[in-house]
């Protein structure tokens, strides 16, 4: 048996060994995370706790969390390469993502990183990934399985796009992504120019979240690459009350995202307008794809900075209909738009629907939607008791996740803080200030039971046929944890 | 009408007018001042009996004595030439006329030759400075005059507070308003400034709401009529989810301010959040007629017609809404602050110049 068939077989076997509850191991759709560089050391100690954690369910008590990143062999540190006052790139990154890429039964992590523009021969950043060594530990395997990066990195997604049972990789970048080819050898190629996915032919350089999922069910993982704003043409810093700083969204014109179709030989077509769903103007920041409507077929969220959220319904006919406004989704039910950094959908009470959850700048509260089932949501902030609590924080990275495995879905929320408009330093120095755990209620009782939790925290699982939670920054809450 | 839950809008302008006053004032005393060492020269109206000078002559021999501080003549002549057709020597004369009605506190020539020039050159900027420069003088003069007239009516120390807010000295505007209610517990508004104070001042604590609210109610008991004060604490209300209690307050603004629009829009975004879609409509739609460009209108809508079934109307609502806020968004960076664009050397932002 050659190589890569033995590696298949042992993916089967680990399929085995390690089955998702209701869920095909074969990854359809994957996600990207997009949160502070502040939160990747914490995401890694949180990982192994919470690996932890599943391993101990059977007990009874209280759950805690352990930083572990230290003994675990994680050394990443982020690079946001800012010349001075951070400008929005480097106030954006990085992503982290999380699978398995070696077929080993073990989730491995891949760290992205800033570079430095400025000419300052500062060349020691990349990206890296850490293998799973499967005893707690991990290696660092970045050269060996080349895939450092081609450029400033933002987000990163990993998602199995030739259906070969590894899971590829794909970077979003300041200028031109990169898709990483599993080899089935613990090596990669980059392969991004043969794919057709670089990410540029509208122009976008600021590329943000993005997400593979089956958009037109033909068994082959799509594409979609987000933009946020047109950063080169615009402003390098703002005035803010008299504060020299990073502009708001506002300063710049928005970009356009793409949409990647799969052609199934290795390459990629932009069907982006083809697809109804040309945007120029838009400021994303989070994407996620999900069947809300239970009609079968993916539907796509995509969050923005200061402007209305999307939510492309798909029309089974491979366009999309963009019904964000009427859905009710679009802004907040106090009519604001959002700075969007996380979107995560997941059956919070179990009446087979999924719900959404938003994170939003300090002053402004996160947002948690009721799915009604009949094409709507109704947002449910003040009364599952997310308002308040998140009223005095930025949040980031977050989403839905059962961390005690009784069947509820919790939030997880990471957040810090943002000092007052006007002082000397608008931004605090990037740590993490606090971190929201908390469980929905509803009038003091607990909500409903979700569908499945899983052992191995298979965040790549196919969500539009398993209805569990999971989109773009999802994945940043996962593996914070 | 002031206020609106803001204090920017009476204060700010007030204290503006009274920066320019001053300013004004100045102008006129140090134009008097130079006109002191010029020579004097013949009055218009005598040179226009003596050589029968036509109108433009006439005016421009006017605008020369005031340019020299001769106000009191120039202005008694020019209150009596012929209009003259050259408009920019018509433009020149009302300039001169409010000017001059400034320096010699003619109040009622300055605010009747304010209104011709607003009248003959709307938008001209010309017209649109001297005017703000005028009524930033009358109104500095007019609260110098309570200030001295009538020091301790309570509109003097509602002045006093305004002027202090708008410092940020929210304690000191606080005591005066408290002075009031102590002196005139029934003077109505000064309830609803307390309660602006509060809901504006910064890091007033988390019971601001609360103060603000219990002052409200206070202001309606000595005003019931007071719409603002409804409106806020439908807004109170809302913030808080408190949504039948929001509709009850937005429901009784929309009455008492039947011209305020803002009324109508917080009274269908409270139906919207308690799910009482299609008694939202009525209130939105004539939000949307009155405030077309505001997107806020058009979505909540949309979200009223999409949750009573009525799609069509609610996809009209959805574009109108996306219309609305792209052209917000492209005035937001129209007017945003430049400022510093890369400095030469950084074009390595371009990041096609950095691969690896």
């Amino acid at each position: 048996m050659s190589s890569a068939g033995s590696r298949r077989q042992r993916v089967r076997e680990n399929i085995q060994r390690f089955p998702p509850k209701d869920v095909h191991f074969r990854p359809k759709f994957a996600i990207v995370s997009f949160v502070s560089p502040c939160l990747v050391l914490l995401s890694l100690a949180m990982l192994m706790a919470i690996a932890r954690v599943h391993a101990q369910t059977a007990q009874v008590g209280p759950i805690h969390f352990t930083n572990v990143t230290t003994a675990a062999g994680i050394k990443f540190v982020h690079f946001r390469g800012n010349d001075g006052i951070p400008i929005n790139r480097e106030i954006f990154g990085p992503g982290v993502c999380l699978a398995d890429y070696n077929g080993d039964g073990y989730q491995d992590i891949y760290f992205v990183n800033g570079r430095d523009l400025y000419r300052r021969g500062i060349a020691a950043a990349r990206n890296a990934l850490y293998r799973n060594n499967g005893d707690g530990t991990f290696t660092d395997v970045t050269e060996t399985a080349g895939v450092a990066g081609t450029g400033y990195g933002l987000g990163c997604i990993w998602g199995d796009y030739d259906n070969d049972g590894f899971p590829d990789l794909y970077v979003t970048q300041y200028g031109r992504n990169v898709l990483y080819h599993n080899n089935e050898d613990g090596t990669f190629t980059d392969v991004t120019d043969k794919a057709g996915v670089a990410g540029l032919e509208f122009g976008t350089q600021f590329h943000s979240g993005a997400t593979f999922f089956d958009y037109d069910r033909d068994g082959r993982l799509d594409l979609y690459v987000g933009g946020y704003v047109a950063l080169e043409n615009g402003p390098r810093y703002c005035n803010i009350s008299g504060v020299k700083t990073s502009c708001p969204p506002e300063a710049y014109k928005g970009t356009a995202d793409i949409l990647y179709h799969n052609n199934g030989d290795g390459t990629f077509t932009n069907v982006t307008k083809a697809a109804k769903i040309y945007e120029p103007q838009g400021k994303n920041l989070a994407v996620g794809a999900a069947d809300y409507d239970n009609d079968g077929w993916p539907d796509l969220f995509v969050a923005n900075d200061g402007l209305n959220a999307y939510l492309y319904r798909n029309q089974r006919n491979g366009t999309f209909d963009e019904v964000g406004v009427i859905s009710g989704m679009a802004l907040t039910v106090r009519g604001n738009t959002m700075a969007a950094m996380c979107i995560s959908l997941g059956d919070y009470d179990n009446d087979g629907w999924l719900d959404l959850f938003i994170t939003d700048f300090q002053k402004n509260s996160d947002h948690l939607w009721h799915n009604d089932g009949k094409g709507s949501f109704d947002e449910v902030s003040d009364q599952a008791g997310i308002t308040v609590p998140t009223r005095d924080v930025l949040s980031f990275g977050g989403g839905f996740f059962d961390y005690d495995n009784d069947g509820w879905l919790d939030l997880f929320i990471a957040n810090r803080s943002f000092t007052t408009m006007g002082s000397a330093s608008s931004w605090r120095p990037p740590r993490l200030r606090a971190l929201a755990l908390r469980r929905l209620t509803w009038g003091g009782a607990l909500l409903s039971p979700i569908l499945t939790t899983t052992d191995s925290w298979t965040w790549s699982s196919p969500i539009t046929e398993t209805r569990r939670c999971c989109c773009a920054t999802a994945a940043a809450t996962a593996t914070t944890l | 009408m002031w206020g609106r839950g803001t204090t920017t809008c009476p204060i700010l302008i007030f204290m503006k007018l009274i920066r320019h006053a001053t300013t004004f004032l100045l102008f006129g005393l140090i134009a008097s001042r130079v006109a002191v060492a010029q020579t004097p020269q013949k009055s218009p109206r005598a040179a226009g009996k003596a050589s029968g000078v036509d109108p433009a002559t006439a005016v421009k021999q006017s605008l020369s004595l005031a340019e020299h501080g001769k106000c009191k003549e120039a202005l008694q002549f020019l209150k009596k030439t012929s209009p003259t057709a050259d408009k920019e020597l018509k433009l020149k004369a009302g300039v001169a006329t409010v000017r001059c009605a400034i320096n010699l506190d003619q109040r009622g020539a300055a605010t009747e030759a304010i209104e011709l020039l607003n009248r003959e050159f709307p938008h001209d900027p010309e017209v649109l400075y001297i005017t703000t420069h005028a009524y930033s003088d009358l109104s500095t003069r007019a609260s110098l005059e309570l200030a001295r007239t009538a020091p301790n009516s309570y509109q003097a120390h509602e002045m006093n507070a305004e002027a202090l807010e708008m410092q940020g000295k929210w304690n000191d505007a606080a005591k005066e308003y408290q002075t009031i209610l102590q002196q005139f517990p029934s003077v109505p508004g000064i309830h609803f400034r307390m309660a602006r104070l509060y809901l504006s001042k910064p890091d007033a604590g988390p019971d601001a709401g609360e103060k603000a609210k219990k002052e409200l109610e206070a202001e309606l008991e000595i005003d019931p009529k007071n719409g603002d004060a409804e409106y806020l604490l439908g807004e109170l209300a809302r913030e808080a989810a408190q949504w039948d209690e929001a509709v009850g307050h937005f429901s009784k603004a929309t009455k008492l301010e039947p011209n305020f629009p803002d009324a109508f829009l917080g009274l269908g975004m409270a139906y919207v959040g308690a799910g009482e879609f299609a008694q939202a409509i009525t209130p939105l739609e004539t939000y949307v007629k009155r405030q077309p460009a505001n997107p806020a209108g058009h979505y909540q809508l949309a979200v009223a017609y999409s949750k009573t079934g009525r799609m069509e109307e609610a996809k009209r609502e959805a574009a109108l809404q996306k219309a609305a806020a792209q052209k917000i968004e492209q005035e937001k960076q129209e007017i945003a602050d430049p400022g510093q664009k890369p400095a030469a050397g950084q074009e390595a932002q371009k990041p096609e110049l950095r691969q690896q």
